[in-house]
């Protein structure tokens, strides 16, 4: 126990008794003991217990660390604990008429770390709720753009997966499954207090379709280096405070704050490179020449040189057959450079704190031609309070601006990668080759030009109206301004359909306010507390956008110029308002930092719902047992140095909906005829549906053996969705592919999620931590009410995963003919192949990281990996044998009676069934090396005269390794075949060196 | 805890009136790019644009998805490139999730809705004259009849939607090709009825009681019903509107004296134009030898509707009947629906069939003089007229909405003629599938045999 216990009295302290000894009573007068409780800074710690050994005899410090008490005994010891801090055991004497000051240093066991959740902060210790936390540590070591590409793999039961590897481009995390059919399952995301959209909310006119990124993703437009920590808040308990947007998690980002002591400046550079993690596996030229010969003799044709022949082949007849082109490697083998910068004022007083700092980040794509990605912003955060620490102030932000110019050649990727190897770009007259109908060449001059402007702030006020209670109101502000032009000049075209010059100019913007007033009540008692949190949330979101798609420009230079189109051939617009207000409550009592009892409730009223449906009622409770603090356990297992047992349940929601979707109106229909703007219908309107309901259980059980080095967490979840609010799907027949509804369904999410941290080595020179966790998810449809006559009586399976993947189901190929044979419907007696057999589902097995990180006097090294065990859809477009090229898989084709295989004989005619059937499915499973960061402290005795702190020499490695069955028709495991809306894009290998300075 | 007291009580007292101010709080406005739709028809302009955007989808969504792709599914164009979606119509093999196919389907369907909610709406309206309630619902019946023409040509056994009501719509089921036309006929003698003889507007871009009336004629001679094909026929032609037959370098003109309906362009040219034109080089898709060489010599149509242009050795034939693939504004183009020429072979068909030999023949010599052509010099009996008439329709109305196909098919011989050109054809492809995503969400609708 000792050696864990640290006490600091200053030095100063004796002198200043002897001073004050003389001017004092007598010492035998003296019966109190008075004192003051700081942190290493030496702030005050309010709230801190002081309590004389072996008697009953507490208190706790008040606002400015301060304690008096009179103890019972002349002498004795004082024990002084605070959370996160390291207990301290102090002598006193009353005999010499005490006042002391202590010092407490923090906890280093992670268990007593600042937790953050929501409206508050406590520590994995006593949190009775499920949160999975990414720390600035580890997210500094990753070389990425986009924040959330950081969580991958480092948090328990949250599934991130990077859709688009480009700059600007997505990463979709799904917590805990998706409960919810249709309908967003974006966590809700909150930056400094401040909700932020995941995605561009006006969808309709972000052009998202027609960009080699996909649809952006607001969360390039954070600096990754200015965040402190990513709480990830799953269960009810943790997630019910939020209540109607709680219901797919909520991701909480706390950006970096100054600290007390003197003024820091901070500097780091990094440079490095990009490709692309991996290729995918296409047939050479030889290989395709030789599947395309065998189709004409298995069809009985010949190839001709005709260009209006049906038996046209220029890959065949007209094209050089030696020369060959791996056009995935064209496309997307290029290596991109990036140039990152970042610098930090920070420091402050016991008052006030600041922390000030600029970042700029270039980098370079993958893809051929000019690219060019910059992100460019400064951050500040301001806190202040008073001398008699009444009033607080805390003003921080970030503006961040940045800008991706790439080629774009969007349209076309799947084909362009896809092309007969032997494909010239040039015909004999060097003229672009349009035989094929596409041409990279050409199409690499289309480019798409995305600005995007991003103001987020937050002002935090509080009073402290008494000693427990304190009145504060938040105040967030955020605006996303961004601005597209797609190019598309006419020589990127294809002659053949006649093109013209034509843009595309989007500009969407959003703006966000909220107001969130709390007030805060704190007790101690004893042996316990209480914490009572009310408040209330006033948001008003507006999202406006505009598109515009111009033609006829009377020159290629000026295609980003709108005022030079000759004609504007479609303008729409969207116009989105959204207004949300609630109250909130939560009660926390903490017995003895041995049982927690944590309950919330949240009423909450959304415009997107019609009138009558706009309020509900949300809420959950938690408790938990810290079993380890009972001294009869103590006794028994002295190597469990803790254990906690949690549970909650709750009720949370889901708002992810359009706006005004209860409204029947029309729009423009962005046709004019007869010289007359034309009116169409929005929308079919249902003013019936409501809030939806998702019901968490959780059960938790955390353990920690030999001093807490090393911790287990296990947890097992349920969630049921019932009422989900989803965009109904409707046969177009009626009009329309969907509209809002609630689906009388009850879809289940349940899981085991299983956490491993270990202190492997710690001594003075060598220390070795790892991290593992695993997460088991399980996805099932459990009701549907009237399924067999509605929308998904088809597409979903009661008792199944509701990602469930269907296609026809590959049988055997006909001997004779080598053509494939699929499953008819099953009692049916037709032979036409069925549709709706399962092949499987998109909710992964499991997956999991596991990580190592070990420091070696000045160095340091940490091994990231990520895994996943999934099957996915592969991207085979055709069969074998035509006008295009194929995955190396099509290579085990069928080519004489008795070939057992999958694949079917080539022909020139493509068979329909072959892309969507079960042979077109493949193991997606794979372990990624996510991260390896090498690092070393320079500490030499000139760089003190310099007056550097901190020289700090790193390399980072990011998606450098990935093991998987590269033999399937996949661009890469983790983004899966290419999809016409996020591009899939695989995610890039980079490699960065850089260094960081502190003076 | 005494201030604990103060405050409490006051954050009790401040709740009511908090939550009193909740509902004000969330409420919103109409959105500013939207007008609700009891506005919408409370008002002759509003009503007037929605009225007019549902003929714009005819160019703008459905003609672009519909007749070069049915043009490839005959035999009248051809396409050589790598697109699967395209090669699967050139091929006669049209899969269910094919997307072009889905979104024929889906913009009719669409055209189908606004005309429903049109009916709907407009049924309620209080404030609109009584007039203008007349006319356009009868403008909506017309547009729907045009609608489930094409449909259920296409598909066979399509759902009857005659409502906006999503609830009933959502589980919608086949119904046979019987009740889809008596009510297109239903629908077209409305129309009739609220249509006037005068177009709205300049041009004539709205339908008008002998586009009713023509559209009428087409569906009669579709159901062999030769004497109401003949007297609709005649009534289009003794209107005296859309005679005499103009030039065939005139007839796709927006001012062509026999257009009887078009629908507007904004720019002149029609939406599929740029498709099909080439600006320089070869066409993305090209007329068959077999189509052009069914041409009569000196005929004109295949002077002036058919171009051709030559890329090294090969020579491409390609449709112009439309000329203006960019903006035109001195001689813009109207996509053409209805034409007087298709009333004097409506006619002559019906009048063969009923032994108006004599008659059939006049109002062919007609179709052939415009041609440049000489009288019709072959035998003078029933099946020889019939399939001359038949032959003249082919030449003369090729590569307009699909019709290649539509005779073929309502004449029984899709099967024979398609068939030798294309060892992919099956006898099921008569009809298209119903679009894979219909099925998916429609559990009561049956998919076409052989898909």
């Amino acid at each position: 126990m000792k050696k864990n216990m640290l006490f600091i009295v200053l030095a100063m302290l004796c002198l200043f008794f002897k001073v004050r000894a003389q001017n004092s009573p007598p010492p035998s007068a003296a019966q109190t003991i008075t004192g003051k409780i700081t942190d290493e800074q030496g702030l005050a710690l309010q709230g801190a217990t002081v309590q004389v050994e072996n008697t009953k005899t507490v208190i706790i410090t008040d606002k400015d660390g301060a304690f008096k008490l009179n103890p019972p005994l002349p002498n004795g010891q004082l024990l002084i604990s605070f959370i996160g801090y390291q207990k301290a055991q102090i002598p006193y004497d009353l005999s010499r008429n005490v006042a002391l000051s202590v010092q407490l240093k923090p906890e280093a066991n992670s268990l007593n770390e600042v937790q953050v959740i929501g409206y508050g902060t406590t520590t994995k210790r006593l949190n009775t709720g499920s949160v999975s936390t990414v720390t600035a540590e580890e997210i500094d070591k990753q070389p990425i753009i986009n924040i959330l590409s950081a969580v991958s793999g480092r948090a328990p039961g949250v599934f991130v997966q990077t859709t688009n590897g480009l700059p600007g481009g997505g990463v979709s995390i799904q917590i805990r499954g998706k409960g919810s059919i249709t309908a967003g399952t974006d966590p809700l995301y909150i930056i400094d207090g401040v909700p932020y959209s995941s995605n561009i909310l006006n969808a309709n006119n972000a052009i998202g379709s027609t960009a080699l990124s996909g649809l952006i993703s607001p969360f390039n437009s954070i600096n990754p280096a200015d965040i402190e920590n990513i709480s990830i808040l799953k269960d009810a308990d943790a997630t019910a405070i939020y209540g109607s947007r709680g219901a797919n998690g909520v991701i909480l980002i706390t950006t970096k704050r100054g600290k007390t002591g003197k003024t820091k400046t901070d500097i780091s550079f990094s440079e490095g490179l990009n490709t692309i993690a991996n290729q995918p596996s296409l047939l050479n030229l030889q290989q395709y020449l030789q599947v395309r010969r065998e189709a004409f003799k298995n069809d009985g044709k010949v190839p001709s040189a005709d260009p209006t022949s049906t038996s046209y082949a220029p890959d065949l007849m007209v094209w050089d057959t030696t020369q060959s082109t791996n056009w995935a490697k064209y496309m997307l083998g290029g290596t991109g450079h990036v140039t990152d910068v970042q610098g930090t004022v920070s420091g402050g007083n016991a008052n006030t704190t600041f922390n000030i700092g600029g970042n700029y980040h270039a980098e370079t794509t993958v893809l051929p031609g000019d690219n060019l990605y910059q992100r460019g912003g400064i951050r500040y955060s301001i806190q202040h309070h008073d001398l008699n620490n009444k009033f607080y102030i805390g003003l921080s932000g970030a503006y961040t601006t940045d800008n991706n110019s790439m080629v774009n050649p969007s349209s076309t990727l799947r084909n362009d990668i896809m092309l007969p190897p032997d494909m010239p770009l040039l015909d004999a007259n060097g003229n672009i080759n349009w035989t094929y109908g596409i041409n990279p060449l050409a199409e690499t001059k289309d480019r798409s030009t995305v600005n995007t402007d991003n103001l987020l702030t937050n002002l935090v006020l509080k009073y402290n109206l008494t000693k427990e209670l304190n009145l504060s109101t938040s105040v967030g502000y955020n605006k996303i301004n961004i601005d597209q032009v797609q190019t598309f000049p006419k020589a990127s075209q294809n002659p053949k359909n006649s093109p013209s010059n034509f843009s595309y100019f989007a500009k969407n913007s959003n703006r966000s306010v909220i107001v969130e007033p709390q007030l805060n009540y704190t007790k101690q008692f004893s042996a316990s507390t209480l914490n009572i949190l009310a408040g209330g949330t006033y948001q008003n979101t507006l999202s406006q956008g505009l598109f515009i798609n111009a033609s006829n420009f009377s020159s290629e230079e000026l295609l980003n110029n709108l005022a030079s189109a000759g004609t504007i051939t479609t303008i729409s617009n969207s116009y989105l308002q959204y207004k949300y207000v609630s109250a909130f409550a939560r009660v926390n009592y903490n017995l003895d930092d041995k049982y927690l009892i944590n309950v919330s409730i949240r009423r909450d009223g959304s415009s997107r719902f019609g009138p009558g449906n706009q309020f509900g009622t949300f809420g959950a409770a938690g408790a938990a047992w810290i079993f380890s603090k009972e001294t009869w356990l103590e006794k028994q297992l002295p190597w469990l140095s803790y254990g906690k047992i949690r549970g909650s349940y709750g009720i949370v929601g889901n708002d992810q909906i359009t706006d005004y979707q209860y409204l029947s109106t029309y729009a423009s229909s962005g046709y004019t005829y007869q010289d007359t703007s034309g009116l169409k219908p929005s929308r079919i309107s249902n003013s019936d549906f409501h809030w939806e309901v998702d019901k968490k259980l959780e059960m938790g059980i955390e353990l920690g053996f030999i001093q807490d080095r090393i911790l287990l967490t296990v947890n097992r979840y349920q969630t049921r969705s019932s009422n989900q609010l989803v965009a109904y799907a409707i046969p177009t027949l009626t009009g329309f592919s969907s509209y809002q509804a609630n689906l009388p369904a009850v879809v289940e999410n349940t899981g085991w999620e299983f956490e491993l941290n270990t202190k492997n080595i710690q001594n003075k020179y060598l220390a070795w931590t790892m991290a593992f966790n695993i997460t088991l998810p399980k996805n099932t449809l459990k009701s549907f009410q009237n399924f067999a006559n509605s929308s998904y009586a088809n597409t979903l399976v009661i008792g199944e995963d509701i990602t469930r993947i269907y296609g026809y189901r590959f049988v055997s190929l006909d001997q004779v003919t080598g053509k494939a044979i699929y499953a008819a419907q099953p009692g049916s007696t037709s032979t036409t192949p069925y549709f709706y057999y399962s092949m499987g589902k998109k909710t992964p097995d499991f997956y999991g990281g596991f990580g190592n990180t070990i420091s070696y006097k000045n160095w340091q090294l940490d091994v990231f990996g990520q895994f996943v065990k999934q099957m996915a859809q592969g991207g085979i477009t055709s069969s074998p044998g035509t006008f295009s090229n194929n995955y190396s898989v099509i290579q085990n084709r069928w080519q004489q009676a008795g070939d057992q295989t999958t694949v079917g004989r080539p022909s020139t005619v493509s068979d329909p069934y072959y892309s969507s059937s079960s042979a077109n499915f493949f193991d997606a499973s794979y372990f990624r090396l996510k991260n390896v960061a090498l690092s070393y402290n320079i500490s030499l005795s000139w760089l003190t005269r310099l007056k550097i702190n901190k020289l700090k020499v790193y390399a980072e490695g990011q998606n450098l390794y990935t093991w998987w069955n590269s033999n399937t028709a996949l661009l890469d495991p983790e983004s899966g075949a290419y999809n016409s809306t996020t591009k899939n894009i695989p995610p890039v290998k980079s490699w960065v060196i850089g260094t960081q300075i502190t003076f | 805890m005494k201030h604990f007291k103060t405050y409490t009580l006051f954050m009790i007292l401040l709740c009511p009136v908090i939550f009193s101010g909740c509902r004000k709080l969330i409420s919103v406005d109409t959105p500013q790019n939207q007008l609700t739709t009891d506005k919408v028809f409370k008002d002759a302009t509003s009503a007037t644009a929605a009225m007019v955007s549902t003929y714009a989808l005819f160019d703008k969504t459905i003609d672009v998805n519909y007749n070069k792709f049915m043009g490839f599914y005959s035999d009248e164009l051809n396409y050589t490139g790598a697109t699967q979606e395209y090669i699967d119509y050139v091929q006669s093999a049209v899969f269910p999730a094919n997307a072009t196919n889905l979104n024929f389907w889906k913009n009719s369907y669409f055209a189908i809705y606004q005309c429903n909610d049109m009916i709907e709406q407009l049924n309620h309206s209080v404030a609109l004259p009584t007039t203008t309630v007349t006319q356009y619902t009868a403008e909506a019946k017309f547009l729907r009849a045009w609608s489930y023409f094409y449909l259920v040509n296409t598909y066979g056994k399509v759902p009857l939607i005659l409502h906006t009501d999503v609830n009933n719509n959502e589980n919608a089921v086949n119904a046979d090709s019987v009740t889809v036309y008596s009510q297109i006929i239903q629908d077209l003698k409305d129309a009739q009825v609220g249509l006037k003889i005068s177009y709205i507007g300049s041009g004539k871009v709205r339908a008008n009681k002998y586009a009713a009336t023509a559209l009428l004629s087409r569906i009669y001679l579709w159901q062999r019903n030769w004497p109401d094909a003949e007297s609709n026929a005649t009534m289009v032609i003794n209107s005296g509107l859309y005679t005499p037959l103009p030039s065939t370098a005139n007839t796709f003109l927006a001012t062509s004296q026999e257009t009887i309906l078009s629908f507007w362009t904004q720019n002149g040219f029609i939406n599929d134009a740029p498709g099909i034109i080439p600006s320089s080089g070869a066409p993305g898709y090209f007329y068959t030898s077999g189509q052009l060489n069914t041409f009569e010599t000196g005929d004109l149509r295949k002077t002036n509707w058919i171009k051709s242009t030559t890329v090294g050795t090969t020579t491409y034939y390609y449709p112009y009947k439309y000329h203006n693939r960019t903006a035109n504004t001195s001689a813009p183009e109207y996509l053409i629906a209805l034409r007087a020429t298709e009333q004097f072979l409506i006619r002559a068909e019906a009048r063969v069939q009923q032994g108006n030999i004599t008659g059939a023949i006049a109002d062919l010599n007609i179709v052939r003089t415009r041609a440049g052509l000489t009288a019709y010099s072959g035998t003078i009996d029933k099946l020889s007229v019939v399939a001359a008439i038949l032959h003249e329709r082919c030449v003369e109305f090729f590569t307009e909405w699909g019709n290649r196909f539509l005779d073929l098919k309502r004449t029984g011989t899709l099967s024979s003629v398609i068939s030798v050109l294309k060892p992919t054809w099956k006898p099921t492809a008569v009809v298209l599938p119903i679009p894979q995503n219909e099925i998916n969400t429609d559990p009561m609708l049956i998919q076409n045999q052989g898909y």
